[in-house]
């Protein structure tokens, strides 16, 4: 059975993912239009801009594991899609603003996002450690760009009481998601364009887009 | 999420489909969790902040301005807790579908 027949679990699927999409609120038209704003904001930051929010990123991913995360959100734009949500997290005036300004970080990092981002961490690390290892070795390429959970990292038991070890935790975790998200983004095809068929959507619609160079 | 995922996943390895079609529906269906995100963040995104950057990104777009977008739509954590609300239902959407397929 390949994938071009038009019936099957492919298909339905992705039929029934996109019907969904479509009936909330996320691909109608207002909000594809807002996404075009987005997108040409998004498109929009200079090379140098480019060049030193990478440099940050990295500098920042090499000491802390949250902003091994934050870096992958910008990178994935989705991050399974925790990408985004602190994806402008740029450089480090930026990063003043988001989280330290103020005084402002401790308490929006440790009182919002940390409890949210440990409980959604927790089970998306849980989600990829368990199901790599369920995966035969068969499915060892796919392993590598589905659940590429670094190797000795115990994603599984996250600790949530203790802020430093679930950020940690955490930021292993969702870093681990946000790599795999940004492999997974270079090799989006059929699935993507099932998706847009079934939505009815070109895709020229910036549905999700990415920070991909971040990472570069 | 945890355990509809791991259960999606299994059940589809244990399914008679091709690897082919395997990776097909592995990547539709992460497809469909990444859809949730932007526009659940537009939802909560503060319009006039997008629609200023958005008249002239090349003049506006900075680095702070854009953190300061960014961070007043998440500020609160709802833009959170509803993506992660989306990502379940997509996940239950492909569970139903699977089982109208029979894997």
């Amino acid at each position: 059975m390949g994938v071009e027949k038009e019936s099957g679990p492919v298909k339905r699927v992705a039929e029934r993912v996109g019907k969904f999409l479509a009936e909330t609120y996320t691909v109608k038209g207002a909000i594809s239009k807002e996404l075009r704003k987005l997108d040409k904001v998004n498109g929009s930051f200079t090379l140098e801009q480019q060049q030193e929010m990478r440099a940050y990123f990295a500098a920042k991913a090499e000491k802390s594991a949250k902003w091994k995360v934050i870096r992958n959100w910008v990178a994935t734009g989705a991050g399974l899609a925790l990408g985004g949500w602190v994806a402008a997290v740029g450089p480090e005036k930026a990063v003043g603003a988001v989280l330290c300004a103020a005084g402002k970080a401790g308490e929006w990092w440790t009182g919002t996002a940390l409890p949210t981002l440990g409980k959604l961490g927790t089970g998306i690390g849980g989600a990829f450690e368990a199901v790599r290892g369920s995966l035969s070795d068969k499915m060892y390429a796919f392993r590598e760009w589905f659940f590429d959970v670094p190797a000795g990292k115990n994603v599984v038991n996250i600790d949530i009481s203790g802020p430093s070890k679930a950020l940690a935790a955490t930021g292993d975790a969702l870093g681990s998601a946000g790599d795999w998200l940004t492999g997974r983004a270079q090799g989006v095809t059929k699935g993507l364009q099932l998706l847009w068929k079934s939505i009815g959507e070109g895709p020229g619609v910036p549905l999700f887009p990415t920070f991909n160079w971040i990472t570069k | 999420m945890e355990d509809k995922l791991k259960a999606i996943v299994e059940r589809i390895e244990k399914s008679k489909l091709s690897e082919e079609e395997k990776n097909e529906l592995y990547a539709t269906i992460s497809e469909g969790l990444q859809l949730t995100v932007w526009p659940v963040l537009l939802k909560y995104m503060p319009k006039d902040q997008l629609d200023y950057l958005a008249e002239d990104p090349k003049g506006r777009v900075t680095v702070e301005s854009y953190a300061k977008l960014i961070e007043d739509t998440i500020k609160d954590g709802e833009a959170l807790k509803e993506i992660d609300g989306l990502m379940k239902s997509v996940l239950n959407e492909v569970d139903t579908a699977l089982t109208e397929e029979g894997v």
